[in-house]
């Protein structure tokens, strides 16, 4: 027929059948990667999350037993009627478990965190490949008021001090001079010391605390003591009211997980020492009392920044009176125009004006004395 | 027999119940991963579906399940299941209009 008329003398020419039409799996290659890598990162989820939830069962079996000998409620998750110890940990999520224990001389209670590195998100495994970091063990101690004495104080390794003395309010108000070496203090060189003033660092700095941090200094991030705690610095809004922030008397300690991530299970018991240190500094702040001097100089300090923080918000203060009064005369000016009946309009506003007259002659007054007084 | 109180810390009538730390005030406490991931999952969910590029579907899969990995036990997995369940048919629509194969990048 005619086709063959057309190719008649024309040697075939060999075409690309298109992609989609060759029925081969190896042009899906980017979709076969794609799918691997979910397969990956579905693996490393179940590997990571069963890692961190066996490190978080290792840790509470090997220091469950001091928790349960010092305190009466051990593992509590807040909704239970009943106050009774829960004897396990809270899961915040796949890599976080928090303890709450309380029912204890000397203090409101505990909170530990175990903050395990995110084994479960493979991005997080791959971007620490490249920036190594460890897991931590957070514990915050709260104080009722006859806790502790006031004072702030915190020791650790240099670099946490220093980002510590920026980032913490009451280390920056407190603590303005510069990180003192631990070597002052007998501890290894790579701690450093913030203090309110000399005599609390020679009544924390006991024997047995020194002993605690040279034979662990390597698993010490920071150690903090204060009754002024609010935790970090917040940013105010524009605008908003300014008030003193709230304080707690915390102590607050944070401790490096040996191993650099690389950890296993039974590295959980060197941590235990670390427990023991909380709980003796628990008792100690309690017996930890500032002489006379050292307490007006506590007294002074706290006025001190009272008096800044009110000096400092003083004109935001003023702004924010102002403005409330002009809102109420604007509010008062409205309801006597929404007034209905002439009469009563009238008299509200012979009324207001009378008032207005008042503050002036007051005003007027008051200026008279001051005249007087200067002169 | 004596109770020796003085060996013993522990004190049942001095028991405080646990508070969650409230985030609202302190809203450095909290991971904003998950919830960036799960808005970006949702992102190229769109993109991929409106604009029909395959590597935009994969991605937002890819998102979702990191915001999954990064969540907090206590959110809610409804919010997960969606985005998730976005970004998958996502990838199927690109391909049911267009079987073709992706074109690597280079």
């Amino acid at each position: 027929g005619r086709g063959t008329e057309i190719n008649r003398g024309k040697s075939p020419v060999i075409q690309d059948v298109p992609a989609h039409l060759q029925n081969s799996w190896e042009s899906y290659y980017m979709e076969i990667l794609m799918v691997t890598g979910l397969l990956a990162y579905i693996m490393n989820y179940i590997i990571g999350k069963n890692k961190n939830s066996r490190l978080a069962q290792a840790w509470f079996n090997s220091h469950r037993e001091l928790l349960e000998s010092n305190f009466a409620l051990v593992g509590d998750d807040g909704t239970s009627k009943e106050a009774t110890s829960t004897g396990k940990l809270n899961q915040e999520n796949e890599h976080i478990y928090n303890l709450w224990c309380s029912g204890r001389v000397c203090c409101e209670g505990m909170l530990i965190q175990l903050k395990f590195l995110k084994r479960q998100d493979l991005l997080n495994v791959l971007a620490r490949m490249m920036r190594p970091a460890c897991d931590q063990v957070q514990v915050k101690v709260t104080l009722n008021d006859e806790d502790m004495d006031t004072f702030v104080f915190a020791v650790g390794s240099r670099k946490a001090m220093a980002r510590l003395q920026k980032e913490m309010q009451d280390l920056s108000e407190f603590c303005g001079d510069k990180p003192k070496s631990g070597a002052k203090y007998g501890v290894p060189e790579s701690l450093s010391i913030l203090s309110e003033m000399g005599e609390v660092t020679d009544g924390v700095m006991d024997n047995k605390m020194v002993h605690y941090l040279t034979s662990h200094a390597d698993k010490i991030e920071s150690i903090h003591f204060s009754d002024q705690f609010s935790g970090p610095k917040v940013m105010q809004e524009e605008g908003q009211p300014l008030k003193l922030p709230e304080t707690k008397k915390t102590l607050l300690f944070t401790f490096n997980v040996p191993g650099m991530g690389n950890t296993s299970p039974k590295d959980m018991d060197s941590l235990l020492p670390l427990m023991n240190m909380v709980i003796y500094s628990i008792d100690k702040v309690k017996k930890l009392r500032l002489n006379r001097e050292g307490k007006q100089k506590a007294d002074r300090n706290r006025a001190r920044v009272e008096e800044n923080f009110l000096k400092q918000t003083h004109t935001q203060r003023q702004e924010a009176a102002q403005t409330r009064r002009e809102e109420k005369k604007r509010a008062e000016k409205e309801r006597i125009m929404n007034e209905e009946d002439p009469d009563r309009q009238r008299r509200l506003e012979e009324a207001a004006q009378r008032r207005e007259q008042k503050k002036l002659e007051k005003k007027q007054m008051k200026m008279k004395q001051i005249k007087v007084k200067a002169m | 027999m004596t109770v020796n109180n003085m060996a013993d810390p522990r004190r049942p009538n001095k028991i405080f119940r646990y508070k969650p730390p409230n985030t609202e005030t302190n809203p450095t406490l909290e991971d904003p991963t998950p919830d960036y991931m799960n808005l970006l999952g949702m992102v190229f969910s769109m993109c991929g579906l409106m604009l029909k590029l395959k590597w935009c579907a994969w991605i937002a899969v890819y998102c979702s399940f990191i915001s999954f990995a990064n969540s907090r036990s206590s959110e809610d997995t409804k919010q997960m299941m969606s985005s998730f369940m976005l970004s998958i048919s996502a990838v199927v629509m690109s391909y049911l209009q267009n079987p073709q194969p992706m074109s690597p990048p280079w």
